[in-house]
């Protein structure tokens, strides 16, 4: 059941590559997520190996041979079979500030991994389809201008979808029995899409409807090392160790801006841009290092312990400068927990079948509005289930949280999600009677 | 693997699959609100320009008098827009249905309607006398300033309006005598000579006594259908049946006295077409802000200040209520502003007193499309026989604030 809900999860990943690259869902509801991702290209997206997920961790110094690991290239290397996973889910935010509140809800396809061992244990492919940043917003704004004689208050109602996804194709290769490096190209595509509708409170002023696109693409690598010790009988942890780093990726964006107009009494669809002012601009990701680290004592409980620095001030969205100046570097540390208890204790046993799994990570955010920083807290339950007859599993993360501060009018949002990872093992090179 | 029992397993999966749906559902209803104002500020690429109108050119045409909505008559001294005179000029029709030969022992007299606007002093009493007419006229060939002529010999009766919107004038033996020679003509004949030989009625205000003028409605609605309660020759038999006879054409001569004010920097707007203005704007690219426009509009002002002044306490003019703008790029200006429909109209915005024109599309098609130079006219209402006159601030007012402008509100 879970290989064919695995399966039938990726055919709908991979058989509709648009909605993937664009990171849109055009479903009536649950598409807006965090109102702090309407700034520049949006909001980072973090890469959650599915080795840690049920932590809410990315997963950089964790290696487990039955759940793939996306966030650490160097990690690939030490698949003896191949591994995969396709994690979804649904987030809701609750903002508040002090000129009203929100709810939104955003259903998210988060990643597909695929690592798949060209040399058993020492070297490793990797193929991947997940985002960087998403941006999925839903705003309304009201104010008043003066036009001749008139005072008019208007509505704002502007909708985006997007962000900039990639598709990756790496490789892990171990050079000793610890140590182990990887790295990964990947294709970077940028596409946002904003809808804007503007009321106003004169019947003189019919509303304004129009949209603007943004499409970019360009290469990218990232880069990754692990360690790990060698298991002893006579010790009873063992330690990983892992590092990545990502350059940051240029690419030009072209924008687009489409509107409905009446021209000399007929209504024609236009390019509002046509004197192609601001039609180009370059934008720039942030360099990204992170580190990390995994203690597993006597095979069943794993504390993780991570950092991560993105230079968000290098960043650039030529597009918009007052957005990109709010850009500020960011730092996010996590720890997290897992216990599985089916590892250590061989009994059988309704709770000794499940993973089990606490993450909490701080994040100081990539933006500084008003001299302030939008925090974002988490704490994450995971709950996981292993397959039956195989090492493929299904994990349940709930997520609860808060991103910004009420200093400065700004919104306060409480987070709460929910998360699925179907994990997939032995799937092509281990043939069942190994098992 | 661990060994496990299959059925709790596979319970605790149904169990968490069914937890996770419920809160995706639960969780998947939005209600957008405003949020993030402190650092979200859409409203900045809301923008507003103004530009003036370059320059308001006075023209004027001698339009049509006759045939129109109403027929203006009386005498009124504006110190604004000049004394004006208008007879009024009807002709009862040959061949309604319900008129037949008039019996002797008829009563028969002439129901004049007016339609209760008055242009000039509410409070005073407007003295007419009516004549038969002595030359041949045609409503639709009237101009203003045309002079018909009328036999002071052969006066028909007098009658006074005050408040009353009615007035009944018994019409004489002679005259009924002469009308009944062509009614009972079945020759087929009779509607030239009857144009020649019996012209109508000239309604003549006293110039002397009057101060006012007041507009006879001939009851036409717009298709054209004679309504019952209306303007009418009548005969009443010794029964008491009524039986009518409506105007077979009408019209007015009016003469202006041209010596009024003439105002330096306002315009005179009159929807006689004796005063209307062209008007030259310019869009560019800088003007219009952006190609993403809510709204382009240009808008005039009323000279309040030169209306109300210009008026005593008890004096009124007819109403302006809309303002056209006409694309004239050949042919005679009057002719098309008269017989065309306008390009925009704009109803009077009392807030501001003034026109607010919406020029939205017509900026549209400069930014898409081309948008060809032509010429554009300012006029107030129709020339429907009311005098509705109106004067407007011209591109050099004293105030500023006044001057016609285009206001463009458009998203950057």
């Amino acid at each position: 059941m879970i290989v064919g809900f695995m399966g039938l999860g990726l055919m709908a990943l991979l058989g509709n590559p648009s909605t993937t690259w664009a990171q849109n869902d055009d479903t009536p509801v649950a598409k807006s997520g965090s109102i702090y991702s309407y700034p520049g290209f949006g909001m980072p997206v973090d890469v959650i190996g599915a080795t840690t997920v049920t932590t809410g961790l990315s997963g950089i110094g964790m290696y487990d041979p039955t759940t793939s690991n996306l966030s650490n290239p160097g990690v690939w290397a030490l698949y003896r079979y191949s591994v995969g996973s396709f994690q979804f889910g649904l987030t809701n935010h609750h903002a508040e500030d002090s000129f009203g509140s929100a709810e939104n809800s955003l259903f998210s396809l988060d990643q597909f991994h695929f690592v798949a061992p060209l040399i058993k244990g020492r070297l490793g492919l990797s193929v991947s389809l997940s985002p960087m940043t998403r941006s999925n917003f839903r705003l309304y704004q009201e104010g008043t201008f003066t036009a001749g004689p008139d005072n008019i208050t208007f509505g704002i109602d502007e909708q985006g979808a997007g962000g900039m996804s990639r598709f990756e194709v790496g490789l892990g290769y171990r050079i000793t029995r610890g140590l182990s490096v990887g790295a990964a190209i990947g294709s970077y595509v940028t596409s946002l899409d904003n809808e804007t509708f503007i009321y106003f409170s004169s019947l003189r002023y019919t509303p304004v409807a129009f949209s603007e696109s943004f499409r970019g693409s360009d290469l990218g690598a990232r880069f990754g090392l692990f360690y790990r010790t060698q298991p002893k009988e006579d010790r009873a942890y063992d330690v990983e160790l892992g590092a990545t780093f990502q350059p940051s990726i240029e690419m030009e964006l072209e924008r687009s801006k489409e509107g409905f107009k009446s021209i000399g009494g007929q209504t024609q669809l236009v390019n509002l841009d046509i004197d192609q002012r601001n039609q180009f601009g370059l934008i720039k990701t942030a360099p990204e290092l992170a580190v990390g680290g995994t203690m597993t004592w006597n095979r069943a409980t794993m504390i993780t312990a991570e950092w991560m620095q993105q230079q968000w001030e290098e960043a650039r969205f030529e597009l918009d400068t007052d957005e990109e100046a709010m850009y500020s570097n960011r730092t996010k540390v996590g720890v997290g927990v897992q216990y599985h208890p089916f590892r250590r204790v061989t009994k059988n046993g309704f709770f000794h079948n499940m993973k089990y799994a606490l993450g909490f990570s701080h994040d100081t955010g990539h933006l500084t509005i008003s001299g302030n920083d939008i925090v974002t807290n988490k704490l994450v339950l995971g709950l996981g289930l292993p397959g039956r007859r195989s090492t493929s599993s299904v994990d349940f993360t709930f997520t609860v949280g808060s991103r910004g501060t009420e200093l400065d009018n700004l919104p306060v949002e409480t987070i709460w999600g929910v998360g699925v990872s179907l994990n997939l093992a032995e799937i092509m090179f281990v043939r069942p009677k190994f098992q | 693997m661990m060994p496990f029992k299959h059925i709790r397993r596979q319970s605790l999966f149904k169990g968490m699959s069914s937890i996770g749906l419920i809160l995706l559902l639960f969780a998947g209803c939005e209600e957008p609100g405003v949020v993030g104002g402190a650092f979200i500020d859409d409203e900045g690429n809301l923008v507003t320009n103004e530009f003036p109108v370059k320059e308001m050119t006075p023209t004027s045409s001698v339009s049509y008098s006759g045939r129109l909505d109403v027929v203006p008559m009386g005498h009124y001294t504006d110190p604004l827009f000049g004394e004006v005179t208008s007879i009024g000029l009807i002709r009862p029709d040959l061949n309604s249905v319900n008129l037949n030969r008039i019996d002797s022992t008829e009563q028969v007299g002439l129901k004049l309607v007016f339609n209760g606007t008055e242009y000039g002093d509410t409070l005073s009493t407007a003295f007419f006398d009516v004549y038969e007419v002595a030359e041949p006229w045609r409503g639709r060939q009237l101009r203003y300033g045309d002079d018909i002529s009328f036999d002071r010999n052969k006066k028909i009766g007098s009658f006074s309006i005050a408040e009353a919107d009615t007035a009944v004038i018994p019409m004489p033996e002679d005259w009924i005598f002469q009308y009944n020679g062509f009614i009972s003509d079945t020759t087929g004949a009779t509607d030239s000579t009857y144009v020649f030989d019996m012209p109508g009625l000239a309604i003549v205000p006293d110039v002397s006594r009057s101060e006012k003028m007041v507009f006879l409605d001939l009851g036409t609605d717009a298709s054209g259908v004679v309504e019952s309660e209306t303007t009418r020759l009548f005969s009443e038999d010794t029964t008491g049946t009524f039986q009518y006879q409506r105007m077979a054409d009408w019209g007015a001569a009016v003469q202006r006295d041209p010596s009024a004010i003439q105002p330096q920097t306002s315009y005179k707007a009159m929807n006689t077409f004796e005063s209307f203005q062209k008007v030259d704007y310019e869009f560019t690219r800088e003007s219009l802000v952006s190609q993403n426009l809510a709204r382009v509009e240009m808008i005039f002002y009323e000279d309040t200040q030169l209306l109300e002044q210009s008026l005593p306490g008890s004096h009124v003019r007819p109403a302006v209520t809309q303002a056209n703008i006409h694309i004239v790029d050949e042919g005679d200006v009057g002719e098309e502003v008269f017989a065309g429909s306008p390009v925009f109209t704009a109803s009077r915005d009392t807030a501001i007193n003034g026109f607010r024109f919406n020029l939205t599309s017509t900026a549209n098609l400069f930014l898409f499309d081309t948008l060809q130079t032509h010429n554009y006219y300012l006029t107030v209402e129709s020339n429907n026989g009311l005098l509705q006159q109106t004067v407007l601030h011209g591109p050099e007012s004293s105030d500023e604030s006044k001057r016609p402008h285009i206001i463009v509100t458009a998203i950057e």
